[in-house]
């Protein structure tokens, strides 16, 4: 499998630029803690492991934070949280943001109750964009206390209407290429054209952006902790450790928000990285 | 003498990330300075990179490996970009296809030419712009001074041709080349743009070097032709002899699928054969009154179809033929239900298919079909070839898998393509292959009728004939009805029993195909019959031609929509809208002017009862 992989063209594609590289390299090892990173962690990741805010050493490599935990090992059992939250609540996202996207689109021109019907779904969208979308979030987390269900659910519900502007983008485009009347005439019902031939076609952008609303929402859930309004403690999670770290930064120990802070950039840059490349990938147009 | 443009050995590659793909191969050939040369070749033959190359705008993927391009002595290869900016648009001239995308969208057309004249001879604004504007006039602009100022959005086709021309002879080059010069423009508009093309040339006393995939151009406009193929020139001869016996096996065959209409044997088989029992079997389709209006912006409309009746019976195939905005293809959606008409009943069976709601129209898909015009833009891109083709028998008839796979297997051998061809996604497939599958997948349920949309306009010529060949023989042996839309006079000649044509939305002529392709009696047919250009340089065109555009489908006209066109046209014509009668047996037409059936015209075959009840 690994020399099929490697013979293959997105591996091809991926060699000649770095970004991408250094984007694939991090999304894996992101990935990989997530399955394995409790277990590989050195030290307990909800209990103290030595004394308060010890700096690093070579027993604690980044230190321990307020509470004496060991601050690499919730950093190597973050992504569990991390990239839970965002896996989840960007697939919910992505299903309900597609599926609304490919009905509002291709309904755009038809029928007065379609047009009135796709209509309505993007005059939701506007309203549901015209929140900031942190005080969204906030609000939804407020009302309904801190929880990681409830964090995906704000995430979800945030991330909706861009999935579904994409696809309807896209949507719009393929809805005017003959083999949608093809499909028409060959006794498809109008969704079911809409969804087994016009969706696969229209699809491309909205799984690039997968990637790159992955790499936001881990930041965003950081934002939600580090606020508050996230995960409850001591859950390994990256915003919180920050949010933790932040107070104890001011008296000089920087290493409990730094270490967990530069991940986080790089996992949110790695996520972006690749999507960008991957998008560049999947248009046969770019390559040559 | 030297010759004004020397090509000799060029070769041209295209170096992809993977692969160098070789597109031109050692191309050579010579053109003086006042001769008309035709260059042929299917798309993919290379002749439009042969022309970038030539004028040194080859982007980078494409790279001239060897060769040289002398032009009057000098060579341009390696010529630095300053000193070739001088020439291209001076002394060599150019004119691309689609004039539309050529034109700079802001600026108007006489700042445009303005620019070309004042970059090669430095001159006031005011000064280019009155040339500007004598050179639209010498184009047959008419109001020439009004339409500089215009953009190119608000002009037609046809109209940006002849500013792509005026561009191009702005500077009196000594040689034009041109690159399908009627890509894209109706018959009797590619006519007009065609003797213009000829008469400015000759005006300038310069060479002409005509890139076009149509050979009935370059029959009646080139004095020489050479033929491409596969980037290489394989035959070249003067227009006369290359027509009379092409030397190449590969240029006979592209001027055998060319040919075609004038032979006597085919379109004689096709009109005749088998007509007596169909001309009492029931009509399969009926229209009656259709009219189809699309709102515009400012609440005006647009009448694309303008109260069309006719009538196709069982097993019979009618054309529908008209130019672009005649509305033809209109007329094929709302038969299909994929556009619902404003006014006007289709009878299908008998059954009035218009009072039928979606769900119920849905169990007659399988009865009727349709085969569209781009076989690429026609098939879903993800979508296995056999199962498109499976797919109307999944969806509308009760078969089994089992039977799906063998009826599939057994279309696709009626249409000429191997069953493993069924694996495949159409990006594997070739134009021509992809349509058989259309074709495969129209008349995988036995429909009862068939509507065809310019099946055939998409495709290179010599794939065109095999194509008719399909359709004939499985409207032979089906006995399927076809509706089959076309701008294509000569495929239509070829294929159906029955010619409808159709202007502005209006139906002007129906009858006999072979009767109404011999003796057209409206003007319009007779204009739009004179002006196709058949692939023999000795036909003689009759001079009858429209003056003139189409006009706006948003403003018709009163009266007869051609009264703004037609030599015919009298003072009733621009106020009595002509009713459509039958003026010789067999034969309706709307004309005021035409007199009902005399002695004059030639026998017409008998029709016994009349097309309408």
């Amino acid at each position: 499998m690994l020399r099929q992989f490697l013979d293959g063209d997105l591996w091809r594609f991926a060699r000649a630029r770095p970004g991408m590289l250094f984007g694939f390299v991090v999304v894996v090892a992101n990935l990989v803690l997530a399955l394995f990173g409790p277990l590989v962690a050195p030290y307990p990741t909800e209990a103290p492991a030595g004394a308060s805010l010890l700096p690093p050493s070579g027993q604690h490599w980044f230190g321990t934070d307020v509470s004496g935990i060991d601050v690499l090992s919730r950093m190597i059992a973050s992504p569990r949280i991390d990239l839970t939250i965002a896996l989840v609540s960007t697939a919910i996202a992505f299903t309900a943001g597609v599926g609304l996207g490919v009905i509002s689109g291709f309904f755009a021109q038809g029928e007065r109750t379609g047009r009135i019907f796709s209509a309505a779904i993007m005059r939701t969208a506007d309203i549901v964009q015209a929140f900031p979308m942190f005080v969204f979030a906030l609000a939804l987390v407020g009302l309904s206390g801190p929880s990681m269900t409830n964090v995906i659910v704000a995430l979800a519900f945030l991330n909706i209407p861009f999935f579904l502007r994409i696809t309807r983008g896209t949507v719009l485009q393929v809805r005017s290429r003959t083999f949608v009347e093809a499909a028409l005439c060959a006794g498809n019902t109008e969704l079911r054209a809409a969804f087994a031939h016009v969706m696969p076609n229209a699809i491309a952008p909205a799984l690039v952006h997968f990637s790159t609303t992955i790499g936001f929402s881990i930041l965003l859930t950081a934002g939600l902790s580090f606020v508050g309004a996230g995960v409850p403690p001591p859950t390994p999670e990256l915003g919180l450790m920050i949010q933790v770290g932040a107070q104890n930064m001011i008296t000089g120990h920087w290493w409990t928000a730094l270490f967990p802070g530069l991940m986080l950039a790089i996992s949110v840059l790695a996520f972006s990285l690749f999507g960008d490349h991957l998008r560049v990938f999947l248009d046969p147009t770019n390559r040559r | 003498m030297t010759a004004l443009l020397e090509v000799e050995g060029l070769s041209v590659v295209y170096q992809g990330d993977r692969k160098t793909v070789p597109i031109l191969d050692s191309v050579s050939f010579k053109i003086d300075g006042s001769e008309t040369m035709g260059l042929v070749g299917e798309s993919g033959s290379g002749k439009s990179v042969l022309l970038a190359a030539i004028l040194g705008l080859l982007p980078a993927p494409w790279k001239i490996t060897a060769g040289s391009v002398r032009f009057d002595g000098q060579e341009l290869r390696g010529m630095s970009e300053a000193a070739l900016q001088k020439i291209r648009g001076g002394q060599l001239g150019l004119a691309l296809s689609n004039p539309r995308q050529h034109l700079n969208p802001i600026l108007s057309v006489g700042r445009q030419i303005a620019n070309v004249v004042r970059s090669h001879e430095p001159q006031p604004l005011d000064q280019a712009l009155a040339k500007a504007v004598d050179l639209l006039r010498a184009v047959g602009i008419p109001d020439p001074a009004g339409r500089a100022q215009a953009y190119p959005h608000e002009l037609s086709g046809g109209m940006c041709q002849r500013v792509i021309l005026a561009l191009a002879i702005a500077n009196a080059p000594r040689l034009l080349l041109v690159d399908e010069p009627t890509n894209g423009l109706d018959v009797t508009i590619s006519v007009q743009i065609l003797d213009l093309l000829r008469s400015s040339v000759r005006n300038l006393g310069s060479g002409l070097v005509i890139v076009s995939r149509d050979l009935g151009v370059v029959a009646h406009y080139c004095e020489r032709v050479s033929v491409m193929r596969a980037g290489r020139i394989i035959e070249e001869a003067p227009v006369r002899s290359f027509f009379a016996a092409p030397r190449e096996e590969y240029s006979q065959r592209l001027l055998r699928a060319s040919a075609a209409a004038r032979d006597a044997d085919l379109s004689g088989e096709a009109a005749t054969e088998g007509r007596e029992e169909e001309n009492r079997a029931a009509p399969v389709l009926e229209l009656v009154g259709l009219v189809k209006r699309f709102p515009v912006k400012g609440g005006r409309q647009l009448t694309a179809v303008n109260d069309v009746s006719f009538t196709i019976r069982r097993g019979e195939a009618v054309a529908l033929v008209g130019e672009s905005g005649s509305g033809k293809t209109t007329v094929g959606r709302c038969i299909l239900r994929l556009l619902k008409e404003s006014e006007g009943s289709i009878f299908f069976k008998g059954k009035d298919i218009t009072l039928l709601p979606q769900q119920q129209f849905r169990d007659l898909r399988s009865r009727i079909q349709m085969v569209f015009q781009d076989p690429f833009d026609s098939m879903d891109p993800r979508q296995r070839l056999g199962d498109a083709i499976a797919e109307p028998l999944r969806l509308t008839t009760t078969a089994s898998p089992a039977e799906r796979d063998k009826r599939v297997a057994e279309l696709l051998e009626l249409v000429g393509l191997s069953t493993a061809a069924g694996n495949l996604y159409p990006h594997q497939m070739s134009g021509g292959e992809l349509q058989r599958v259309g074709i495969a997948r129209a008349i995988a349920t036995n429909p009862d009728l068939v509507v065809f949309d310019e099946p055939t306009s998409a495709l290179d010529v010599s794939v065109r004939a095999d194509i008719l060949n399909l359709l004939r023989d499985l409207q032979r042996r089906l006995g399927i009805a076809y509706l089959f839309i076309s701008h294509d006079l000569t495929a239509v000649r070829r294929l159906c029993h029955r010619t409808a044509i159709l202007y502005l939305g209006k139906l002007v002529e129906i009858g006999e195909t072979e009767a109404l392709f011999e003796a057209p009696m409206h003007p319009y047919s007779r204009a739009l019959l004179s002006s196709v250009l058949y692939p023999n340089p000795d036909q003689v065109r009759s001079p009858f031609a429209l003056t003139g555009e189409i006009p706006s489908p948003i403003d018709l006209p009163s009266g007869c929509p051609l009264h703004t066109r037609c030599p015919m046209v009298t003072e009733p014509c621009r106020h009595v809208p002509p009713p459509l009668e039958e003026k010789t047996p067999g034969r309706r037409l709307a004309c005021l002017n035409v007199p009902a059936w005399s002695a004059l015209a030639a026998p017409a075959p008998a029709e016994p009862q009349p097309e309408l009840a």
